[in-house]
């Protein structure tokens, strides 16, 4: 974006957590997307992905994750209020939306002082059974976005401000023009256009390791004759070792080469059960079950109404059985899309957009 | 490159550092303080509340004293107290900032840990170095350029911290070795 339209448009600053994964970015990236031409997005980023955000065109700055960080809570968030101060300083938002579960203590302080006129929390709706309510008042907030899952439309909870809250449809990364067919996907990765691929991305693996349950998944695609693409995950603090033959790719969004693959296998995360329902390709879930949102509840969910398989693969047995199930499933239906509303970014670049005529209006 | 240019690399920017520190933000110190937190509802939120009042009083009375800025990564290789050394890398180049990188992650030494400066965004590479990653990027908008005023900060928040230019140790064929004894020699020196 030139410099001079990036001054006129109206500022958008998207703060997203580092989860487990990929997620939380990926939902200020699709944001950022559907805002792109209408807003100037610029991301403030807790994951250590930022050279994905800058290729699709986005400003960003980066901060150590308080996950990764040995500083304490309060250490943590005063150095996050600094420097959030300093970005709020020079970009000047109109509209700053925060990604994440809880949030930050220095994200609201650097918010009020610098005198944040909308601010945006988005969050998801499935969290595992007894998960507490975060101590965070939703009036704190001009717009509560919910994310939600399979099969939800948009809907308005609660209608005034401050503490407005809509649940939109689920969010994919990309539109459904930007993801490359199984022939062109195939030839972007250079691989053979006749040949039987699985996709493996089981996660970055920082919070739960997953290289048992991989190679065990590893091994039984290749029993059937197929080549396994393993993904290394931006994020990941490090990489598995990997057994021979096993073909690694660092892509994102992975969603734009999914249908490069006759079956996928990966966690069921938010992002990617989006991603898997955006190409219709086959797939075998693997929740983890060591993160607070309801992987297995989504995993299932989605595995009723798309071609999916959902197991722990933790021993020989299940893993086998998986595999069998998802080949099954692939000889049946082939990668074909669903109709189902994926159209939730849209929504919430509107809600934002809206945010942005409320506050000039006043 | 001889051990005297090396030296009076690390001198230039030991210097620039040193005029970064003294033209303080307060502004920004003084207008982004964290205030304390009101009571929370909920038992389980409250005592939480309390034990950190405890813990922050602890702190403010000098009993507990937890180092303000820990540099040390819970996912890094070295030990918790390994002392930080700020590998300075603005304006470097991609591919020797990488040689620079896997040079000092090849063998890590156990007592000091980088804390990389940089502009340069390979995070996907940095992630597995196991260090902390200071980010300069350049941002449009009003007021002093944001990579400057940033750098300003980081200069204040690691003040006496030791630093070296990456682009230099590359060239002198730094590695591990050469960093630690810099370290040992450089202890016995007056600070530049």
């Amino acid at each position: 974006m030139a410099e001079v339209e990036k001054r006129d448009l109206p500022c958008v600053v998207l703060f997203n957590i580092n989860g487990s994964g990929m997620g939380h970015l990926s939902t200020c990236l699709a944001y950022a997307n559907r805002l792109q031409g209408r807003a100037r997005p610029v991301l403030f980023s807790l994951a250590s992905a930022i050279e994905m955000i800058h290729e699709m065109g986005f400003e960003a700055d980066y901060f150590v994750s308080r996950f990764w960080s040995r500083a304490t809570a309060w250490a943590w968030d005063r150095q996050l209020a600094l420097r959030l101060g300093m970005l709020f300083e020079r970009v000047r938002p109109e509209v700053v939306v925060f990604d994440g579960t809880w949030p930050y203590r220095g994200f609201l302080e650097a918010a009020r002082a610098y005198g944040v006129p909308r601010l945006v929390w988005s969050n998801l709706t499935l969290y595992k059974m007894g998960m507490r309510k975060v101590p965070v008042r939703e009036s704190g907030f001009d717009l509560i976005i919910q994310l939600g899952e399979l099969g939800t439309s948009f809907s308005t909870q609660r209608e005034v401000m401050p503490g407005r809250k809509v649940t939109i449809p689920p969010v994919t990364l990309l539109r459904d023009e930007a993801i490359l067919d199984r022939g062109n996907a195939r030839d972007s990765l250079g691989l053979d256009r006749d040949g039987r691929y699985a996709l493996f991305s089981l996660g970055p693996g920082n919070l739960k390791d997953i290289s048992g349950i991989g190679r065990g998944l590893i091994d039984e695609m290749k029993k059937h004759g197929y080549t396994v693409v393993w993904t290394r995950a931006p994020i990941s603090a490090s990489d598995p070792g990997l057994p021979d033959g096993v073909v690694s790719i660092a892509a994102y969004p992975l969603v734009r080469v999914m249908r490069a693959f006759d079956v996928f296998v990966g966690a069921a995360g938010y992002n990617t059960c989006c991603e898997v329902l955006q190409s219709g390709v086959p797939a075998l879930f693997v929740p983890n079950t060591m993160v607070s949102d309801d992987q297995t509840g989504r995993a299932e969910m989605v595995a009723k109404a798309a071609p999916a398989v959902v197991s722990p693969c933790e021993t020989l047995a299940q893993r086998t059985d998986a595999i069998n199930r998802l080949l099954a499933l692939q000889v049946r239906e082939r990668a074909t899309p669903l109709a189902f509303d994926l159209g939730g970014a849209e929504r919430a670049a509107d809600e934002i957009l809206r945010l942005i005529t409320s506050a000039r209006c006043e | 490159m001889s051990l005297k240019s090396v030296n009076s690399d690390i001198e230039a920017l030991q210097r620039h550092l040193q005029n970064l520190v003294r033209a303080v933000d307060s502004e920004l110190t003084q207008r982004y303080v964290v205030r304390w937190p009101r009571r929370p509802p909920g038992l389980y939120w409250q005592l939480r509340w309390m034990v950190a009042i405890v813990l922050r009083s602890l702190e403010y009375m000098g009993i507990w004293r937890p180092d303000p800025w820990p540099v040390v990564l819970k996912q890094a290789h070295c030990d918790v107290k390994a002392q930080p050394v700020l590998i300075w890398a603005v304006g470097t180049n991609f591919d020797e900032l990488r040689q620079v990188c896997d040079r000092l992650s090849a063998r890590p030494l156990p007592t000091f840990t980088p804390v990389l400066v940089t502009d340069v965004a390979d995070f996907t590479f940095f992630s597995r170095l196991g260090w902390l990653i200071e980010y300069l990027p350049r941002l449009a908008g009003e007021g002093e350029p944001y990579e400057k005023r940033k750098e300003r900060f980081l200069a204040r928040l690691y003040r006496g911290t030791p630093a070296l230019p990456a682009d230099a140790i590359l060239e002198a064929g730094w590695g591990p070795d050469d960093i630690q004894q810099w370290l040992q020699t450089r202890g016995q020196k007056p600070v530049v």
